[in-house]
């Protein structure tokens, strides 16, 4: 793109469809010429505003049952694209994982939460969005699409393959992410320290013990990171081991970058103290 | 290629065919002549220009218009008939909140969300809701206050 | 709180400038649209620092839609294609060279925006890069290149006794002031103790909402502009010269401004639209993106090192300053601020000697310009962070040190200035009150103060109005302030009706236009409501003499006589309505009484600055902190601002420049910065380029408008726009080193900068 030309009217001229089945929305995207998908529409605006021109909008608000959101003891499967607000004010997620509920009601603001949807959020793969860390923390599977049928992937696998999102041909669409037994599962975060890091810690819980961790950390690499870590402990002595666990943990996180915002050391050395922090707040709730 | 669209812009029925890579903000300006919707940032980050859709504050430059298909929707030129003022433009005017005026249309639409949503929002509340806006001139202090007193005139109004 | 149903309500109660504000019907520069109008773009410079070898504009030409393609060479026939405020280096479009990654290579002109980013896209330029100055330390080296090979047109602002100025007065140095009196060595020799420290101050951009926009249209030799400047006056005389035409051949129209800040002050695109209209034979809009915007003009980075005195009863002696700013590209209004970081580095303080060097450095990056505060922000945070460390390092309470050796009113500010106007310690301690300074810190917190100091008005300034008032008592308003949201056009018109004793909703402010409107030197400096507030008064007193003269030839009686009441002519027990008076003699439409005022402030080669400033504008501040010990975070909980309007107006619209230019000062000192990537901008975008909002803002913040009645305005009245941006930075710091001994001495307080400074601060204290 030309030096500071990024504007609304340089969006290139395309074909809008919309789609009313999975199947014709992955035929879509497959057809010969180029083509993105359209969620809440704000990170592919932004992106056609730096002159990037494609053939074909492929809307997915057309889709019946993109946006759902559905509630298990087993699963909690929510649809690509439910809106952030939905998220937040889901009566079904407040029953079965209330820590994403509370988290999501801070994330981006109102008019963002309104039009923008989980999916967009994790497939723009911008280094500083939330939903990705926090599906890591969660140790959340992606549902792909495919022609062929339909694979879950651990987001993990997920996280590297998305900055060619918008520019290349993928065969697949993220319909949803599940979290398995979401009762069990408990979310903590900390934003406080944006734009250096966010910090996301999941927790897996029976009966009173942390039986999984997994740190995930966002705003301080090209794509969110997440180290895991098996636990066999009691919920009520994270607490006490937390300065050994936070330490541990900021040990195994790869080298984060140093950048006009923060320094690597800095965004290590919190790592380990807001860490920390989280395991103590984490302890602290049954 | 185009899209046919019909919807509502201020009460009134529209019946249009617009460009698929034309925002709702162009829509509006250009061919609706509205221009109360500002574009500042062009990125929907400072908010000036919001528009409420269906009732819900969106960023009509990140917005395409085909997206308005079917829509209901209101820009600051809906909100009161000439010679009168709406409750949240009257608090803007008391409360000092108007400097330059390029966020205002944006503002006041979204405090109308905010104030449909939660009829008497806390601090915290308002803080929060107006982080979906930009303003350079008047440090926000005026604009909290503004958004207050909207939220006493509504509450008479309904009373 | 008063009755909600006894306030005014409706449109009516509200001047029109303002409701149109809130309805959507006010029209800015963004909004001008004219028939037959076409859209330009402009092709940027990818390269910091590059020569121009050649430019291949045939593609772009050929694209259908698209009527003009410009480049360097269509200025060639230009009597003076170049701009800047004194010294002008500026070219309307480069020629053979780029010096900063968003300097102007060429402009299109088509039909519509989308052919004219196109026919951008397709223009071919070939550049031989050459080294990147991103630095003033780089662009001293020895080895550094010379960023100019020609002397710039125009010349160094001239200055008066005390002061010296030079233009360019070695490689890649744009310009230098100096300023001193007294003694300066021998004041130090002889103090009980002297420091030395140096401050560093970063770039921001002006953010204003409202990006650049102006629609140029010519007939024949004549051209319009409907421009979003805040300098009318002065854009018309650049346009004159640049283009060679005769003054009146220049018209600009001023819609309502989006913000300026001083991003809007001095030429900025104005001479290239118009340039661009006269080839493309058209109307053409140059609306800039936000992002060109945001790299056309920053506030100026610089580096301030302070060596001071001070004796053994804790007073001041002096202070020798070596300022360094970062000028960026081009000069633009950098001659100006390097004289008033200079002149204002004493700050609200008694001395015996002060003796100070201000440079601007030529860098490859986007040019310094005028903002809000200029000079006065960079020299308040160095002068108020060392006045605290060395109150702390002396064990004297900062508060008290500065009480100590604040300037009294009446105290000229320098030999041969005009003396301070604000009593500096009533409004500090106004200040430490609404702070609750009477009372301990709460326990973690600490507290910090800060007084700013800028002169205001202007140098020399002038400005005329003139007051048109119909038979009924209906005015208008027309003088050339323009209103950027600092409600100047408001308080003016408040201050005709005051002194014309009619209703304030009875006075209206005309459209500004150079043709109609009488001139002044432009919308900066806070001057608008102090210096034309001098020439409208004077405009209505001369209504009202005409008026009372018109009485005495209707009723035969003495001037003394009449007594203006309302729209009425009080004679003795009789009140006569002045209306039917005047319809009465008059007839036909009606009769208008036309009254003028003008207002200049003499040069005086004695004054420092060659001429006395008009009024003085002090900042006191004062926040509360607590910092995270781990993190480094900082939690602002109170802050507190507060300036002198010398008589507020419009008490509303004083708080507001107070809040909101406090705001950006607070911004600029947690995190707002306009960063470089080696020579690239790291955070140019709207995104990436994080500016205040309303979560960041502190738990318990507000404004103090003093009212000293010291000032030279009507009614003791004086300028308060950029005050709120001068102490905040201070302030924070100040509070942070009072809570936690981290001693800050640069811009911004992330939380890894102020975490440097705790380990620091632990370290020294082992």
């Amino acid at each position: 793109m030309l030096v500071a030309l990024r504007s609304r009217r340089q969006i290139a001229p395309f074909a809008m469809h919309r789609p009313t089945t999975l199947a014709e929305a992955i035929e879509l995207r497959q057809a010969p010429g180029t083509s993105a998908f359209l969620a809440g529409g704000i990170d592919l605006i932004d992106w056609l505003k730096h002159g990037h021109a494609i053939d074909r909008v492929i809307r997915l608000d057309g889709v019946p049952g993109l946006a759902d959101i559905a509630a298990g003891p087993n699963l909690l499967r929510i649809g690509a694209m439910a809106t952030h607000a939905a998220i937040a004010d889901s009566a079904a997620i407040r029953s079965v994982l209330p820590d994403l509920a509370a988290v999501w009601q801070g994330i981006a603001n109102p008019r963002v939460r309104v039009a923008g949807t989980l999916g967009g959020n994790v497939m723009a793969g911008h280094r500083d969005y939330d939903g990705l860390p926090a599906l890591l923390a969660l140790g959340a599977l992606a549902e792909l699409a495919a022609a062929a049928g339909t694979t879950l992937v651990p987001i993990a696998e997920l996280a590297g393959a998305v900055p060619a999102a918008f520019a290349g041909g993928t065969s697949s669409l993220v319909a949803g992410f599940g979290i398995a037994d979401p009762a069990a599962q408990r979310l903590h975060c900390d934003r406080s320290l944006r734009p250096a890091l966010t910090v996301w810690l999941g927790l897996t819980v029976a009966a009173e013990r942390v039986t999984a961790l997994r740190l995930a950390i966002g705003m301080a690499y090209p794509v969110p990171v997440c180290v895991a870590r098996p636990l066999d402990m009691d919920i009520a002595k994270l607490g006490r081991e937390s300065a050994c666990l936070a330490r541990a943990l900021a040990e195994l996180v790869p080298q984060p970058v140093s950048d006009g915002r923060a320094t690597a050391s800095y965004r290590r050395r919190m790592v380990e103290v807001v860490t920390r922090r989280l395991l103590i707040r984490a302890g602290g709730t049954a | 290629m185009s899209t046919q669209l019909s919807f509502r812009v201020n009460g009134t029925m529209h019946c249009l065919t617009v460009a698929n890579e034309l925002t709702l903000a162009d829509l509006l300006r250009d061919q609706l002549s509205l221009t109360g919707c500002k574009v500042g940032c062009d990125q929907a980050v400072c908010g000036a220009c919001t528009v409420l859709v269906d009732g819900r504050p969106v960023a009509a430059c990140a917005t395409f218009a085909f997206m308005a298909e079917a829509a209901d929707i209101v820009t600051i030129e809906g909100l009161s008939s000439t010679g009168r003022l709406d409750p949240v433009q009257q608090a803007f005017l008391e409360a000092g909140a108007i400097q330059c005026g390029y966020c205002t249309a944006g503002m006041v639409l979204s405090v109308h969300a905010l104030l449909r949503r939660c009829s008497d929002p806390d601090d915290a509340t308002i803080r929060a809701w107006l982080e979906a806006h930009v303003c350079r001139c008047t440090g926000y202090a005026a604009i909290l206050d503004a958004v207050r007193l909207a939220a006493r005139y509504l509450h008479q109004e309904a009373a | 709180m008063d009755g909600i149903d006894s306030r005014p309500h409706g449109v009516a109660a509200f001047p029109a400038y303002l409701s149109d504000k809130a309805t959507g019907r006010t029209v800015y520069a963004f909004d001008v649209a004219l028939p037959g109008m076409l859209h330009g773009k402009l092709l940027r410079s990818p390269h910091a620092h590059a020569w121009i070898r050649g430019i291949d504009t045939s593609a772009a030409l050929a694209m259908a839609g698209v009527a003009a393609v410009l480049t360097g060479r269509d200025t060639a026939d230009l009597p003076d294609p170049f701009y800047g405020v004194g010294l002008r280096d500026q070219p309307v479009i480069c020629t053979d060279r780029v010096r900063y990654v968003g300097d102007t290579v060429a402009a299109v002109v088509a039909c519509d925006e989308r052919t004219a980013f196109a026919a951008a896209e397709a223009i071919v330029v070939e550049y031989e890069p050459l080294p990147a100055l991103m630095t003033p330390e780089a662009a001293l080296a020895p080895e550094a290149p010379a960023l100019f090979d020609h002397p710039a047109g125009g010349a160094m602002l001239a200055v008066g006794a005390g002061s010296t100025s030079a233009g360019e007065p070695e490689k890649n140095v744009l310009c230098e002031y100096t300023f001193g009196y007294g003694d300066v060595a021998a004041a130090l020799a002889e103090s009980a103790a002297v420091y030395t420290d140096s401050f560093g101050f970063t770039r921001i951009n002006h953010f204003h909402l409202e990006p650049h926009v102006n629609v140029a249209r010519w007939t024949g030799d004549r051209v319009e502009m409907w421009s979003c400047n805040q300098d009318p006056f002065v854009i018309r005389g650049d346009i004159a010269r640049i283009f060679g035409l005769p003054l009146h051949n220049v018209c600009l129209h001023t819609p309502a401004v989006g913000g300026g800040f001083g991003g809007k002050s001095y030429c900025k695109m104005e001479p290239l639209v118009a340039l661009m209209a006269r080839r493309a034979d058209a109307p053409v809009r140059l609306g800039l993106t936000f992002d060109e915007s945001v790299l056309t003009s920053t506030k100026h980075a610089a580096i301030l090192t302070l060596t001071t005195g001070v004796d053994a009863a804790g007073r001041l002696t002096a202070r020798r300053a070596e300022i360094v700013l970062d000028g960026g590209a081009y000069a633009d209004a950098s001659c100006t601020t390097a004289i008033k970081t200079g002149f204002r580095i004493g700050g609200p303080y008694r001395w015996r000697a002060i003796g100070s060097r201000a440079r601007v450095v030529r860098t490859t990056c986007v040019p310094g310009g005028s903002f809000r505060g200029f000079g006065g922000t960079q020299a308040s945070w160095a002068s108020e962070r060392q006045i605290d460390m060395i109150a702390r390092s002396r064990g004297i309470d900062p508060y008290d040190f500065r009480m100590r050796n604040f300037l009294a009113p009446g105290e000229p500010f320098a030999p041969g200035d005009s003396g301070m106007d604000s009593d500096l310690g009533a409004g500090l301690a106004e200040v430490a009150e609404q702070i609750g300074a009477a009372l301990p810190c709460p326990p973690g917190r600490g507290r910090g103060f800060a007084v700013g100091l800028k002169d205001a008005g202007g140098t020399g300034n002038h400005a005329q109005a003139i007051l048109k008032v119909t038979q009924g008592g209906e005015a208008i308003l027309s003088a050339a302030v323009v209103d950027i949201g600092q409600g100047a056009a408001g308080a003016l018109c408040r201050i005709a009706a005051e002194t014309l004793g009619i209703a304030p909703d009875q006075v209206v402010y005309a459209r500004i236009d150079t043709d109609h409107t009488p001139p002044d030197n432009g919308t900066h400096v806070s001057c608008g409501t102090v210096v034309t507030g001098l020439a409208v008064e004077q405009a209505a007193r001369d209504v009202r003499r005409q008026i009372v003269e018109f009485v005495v030839t209707q009723l035969g009686c003495a001037p003394e006589a009449v007594v203006l009441d309302g729209w009425t002519a009080r004679v003795g027990n009789h009140v006569h309505p002045l209306e039917p008076m005047i319809r009465a003699w008059y007839g036909g439409i009606g009769w208008e009484f036309i009254g003028r005022g003008a207002f200049k402030e003499p040069y005086d080669a004695a004054a420092p600055l060659r001429s006395k400033n008009m009024c003085w504008m002090p900042c006191w501040s004062a926040a509360e902190v607590t910092v995270d010990r781990e993190t480094g975070k900082v939690t602002l909980h109170r802050l507190v601002v507060g300036a002198d309007a010398g008589r507020a107006v419009d008490a509303r619209a004083c708080h507001g420049q107070i809040e909101g230019a406090a705001i950006q000062a607070l911004s600029q000192a947690m995190f707002e910065e306009l960063r470089y990537d080696g020579a690239v901008p790291e955070n140019a975008t709207p995104r990436l380029y994080r500016v205040m909002q309303t979560p960041d803002l502190p738990e318990d913040f507000r404004s103090v408008v003093a009212e000293h009645r010291m000032g030279r305005g009507p009614g003791q009245l004086k300028g308060i726009g950029e005050a709120g941006m001068l102490g905040i930075a201070a302030a924070v710091a100040n509070a942070i080193q009072d809570a936690t001994g981290a001693c800050l001495t640069s811009l911004p307080f992330t939380p890894e900068k102020v975490l440097a400074a705790l380990d620091a601060a632990d370290s020294r204290a082992e």
